[in-house]
């Protein structure tokens, strides 16, 4: 792949460091019709400096450093913000154990462990809306890790890290969250993953690892919300497969959330005892035409329950219709065509918007 | 008539065998294996040898023939979505990246010179001992 090396690796010894540096980014058009409105832009979006090192044989290390726009998801970003978006260390003893040390994706659904900031690699334009209520993006911990076990290539993935409401660089309680997550590949293009993920969200706010502070009672501001401690779970099943010319993502999430013990009883009077049980479903289906294209669909449906404290009800939907085209290896684009909806009568209203969306995604080695 | 037909054998035999894929590999600790097994190691679902050692996938250029009959044989597709498989791969951390040099010739001199490292040739003489045995 011609990844530049500081030190190219066939004048290393065994125990000296290989390192290679990897640029991600892409640019994106946007047009929407809203109600009457209509809305363009272009933007520029993360650009991921991608680091590997292999420090001795069995030892090796991950960094991904994002230059992002502040409001990725707004109209009119005006600056840019650095963040360490993986960071680790790893020991790898035999496949079926390496340990994992640093900030890393939280492997909760295939999503979230394959593409992640790789824009290059994602089947569609955005991410799963799961992305922007549920899914826990990063942990920062210990993961135990094994893979490629026995003819199923079982793996295995155990994660104990600083919750959702902890902080880029440190949590502050004893409290960590835990992630258990197991998959199989019967197939050298299949995988299918299932995983559970339990924290507590302290004072009922979603941090650095959340994901999901745009919709949450919290970030908006909601007279109604109120800082109370939360035991959250999240479930997730996810199934890909490439088989000749067909490529199919589908991911569901379950997300149950409801108060956890100890909290004051003045600041949960009122509030409702039972569980959320909270879903998003996404699928992604693709059909390779010629050497390079891809025509592809995709489905997202998110839906929040009124009961929940943590995140606004929803019922949303989005629907689209897309086209990729890669140019290498290393640049793609892909122009999506999309229908947002939904169903009224929860707090966050229903879409009712079209949007064509143009994106290029690259990599630079 | 026979000789013609020999001749033509031999021919035959000799081209097949200067394109057949044949694994290398120093001090892995085996010889012999099953060709799924050397198929998996080159999709960087091996890190350790049955010695201890880790496993060093070495590929020829993305640019070269080799490259694409690696590709091929490893992954049942070409050089381009085997270079994109790699790319994801070790993105996701779950592999670490194959050491990619110019030629055949400098795959089996990378291999000969670092215990733990694997490579395929289809064109290069080499030493017999470092030929692993597919079942």
């Amino acid at each position: 792949m011609g990844c530049i090396s500081i030190c190219p690796s066939r004048i290393l010894g065994q125990n000296q460091a290989a390192t290679q540096f990897t640029l991600f980014g892409h640019f994106t058009s946007t047009f929407e019709m809203e109600g009457g409105e209509q809305f363009s832009e272009f933007s520029l979006g993360e650009h991921d400096l991608f680091v590997t090192s292999k420090i001795t044989p069995k030892t090796s290390f991950l960094g991904e450093t994002v230059v992002a726009p502040l409001n990725a998801s707004g109209h009119g970003s005006a600056d840019y913000k650095v963040g360490i978006e993986r960071a680790r260390l790893k020991y790898e003893y035999r496949e079926w154990l390496s340990v994992i040390v640093g900030k890393m994706h939280t492997p909760v659904n295939y999503w979230n462990d394959v593409y992640h900031h790789g824009r290059l690699f994602f089947p569609t334009i955005d991410r799963p809306r799961s992305f922007g209520t549920q899914v826990p993006i990063h942990t920062l911990g210990l993961r135990l890790q094994g893979q490629n076990i026995g003819k199923l290539k079982f793996g295995y993935d155990l994660v104990i890290g600083n919750g959702m409401t902890s902080n880029d660089i440190s949590d502050g309680n004893l409290q960590k969250s835990i992630t258990a997550a197991v998959h199989i590949r019967p197939e050298k293009r299949m995988r299918i993953n299932l995983s559970a993920y339990r924290d507590i969200l302290y004072g009922n706010e979603a941090g650095a690892h959340a994901g999901h502070a745009s919709n949450s009672h919290y970030s908006i501001g909601d007279e109604e919300w109120r800082p109370v401690d939360l035991d959250f779970e999240l479930y997730c099943f996810s199934f890909w497969r490439k088989k000749g010319s067909w490529e199919i993502l589908f991911e569901a999430t379950l997300n149950r959330t409801g108060l956890s013990e100890g909290n004051d009883p003045d600041l949960i009077a009122g509030l409702p005892t039972e569980r959320s049980a909270n879903t998003t479903t996404f699928l992604y289906a693709g059909h390779k035409i010629g050497k390079r294209g891809q025509l592809y669909l995709l489905a997202d449906r998110c839906r929040t329950q009124e009961r929940d404290l943590h995140i606004k009800s929803n019922d949303l939907l989005k629907a689209g219709l897309g086209w990729q085209h890669e140019f290498s290896p290393f640049v793609k684009t892909q122009i999506q065509f999309e229908r947002y909806t939904g169903r009224d009568g929860f707090e966050i209203p229903a879409d009712d918007k079209w949007a064509l969306k143009f994106r290029m995604a690259y990599c630079l080695q | 008539m026979r000789l013609i037909s020999l001749t033509f054998l031999l021919y035959w035999t000799l081209g097949g065998l200067a394109q057949q894929a044949v694994p290398i590999a120093n001090n892995v600790g085996r010889t012999s294996w099953t060709e799924d097994q050397i198929k998996a190691v080159f999709l960087g679902e091996r890190s350790s040898w049955p010695n201890g050692l880790a496993v060093v996938v070495v590929l020829p250029s993305s640019s070269s023939d080799s490259f694409e009959q690696v590709a091929a044989w490893a992954f049942d597709s070409d050089g381009f979505e085997y270079q994109k498989f790699w790319l994801s791969l070790v993105f996701q951390g779950r592999a670490n990246p194959p050491v990619f040099v110019d030629t055949e010739q400098a795959v089996l001199d990378y291999v000969e010179d670092h215990p733990g490292a694997i490579g395929l040739l289809h064109d290069v003489d080499f030493p017999h001992e470092m030929r692993l045995h597919i079942q």
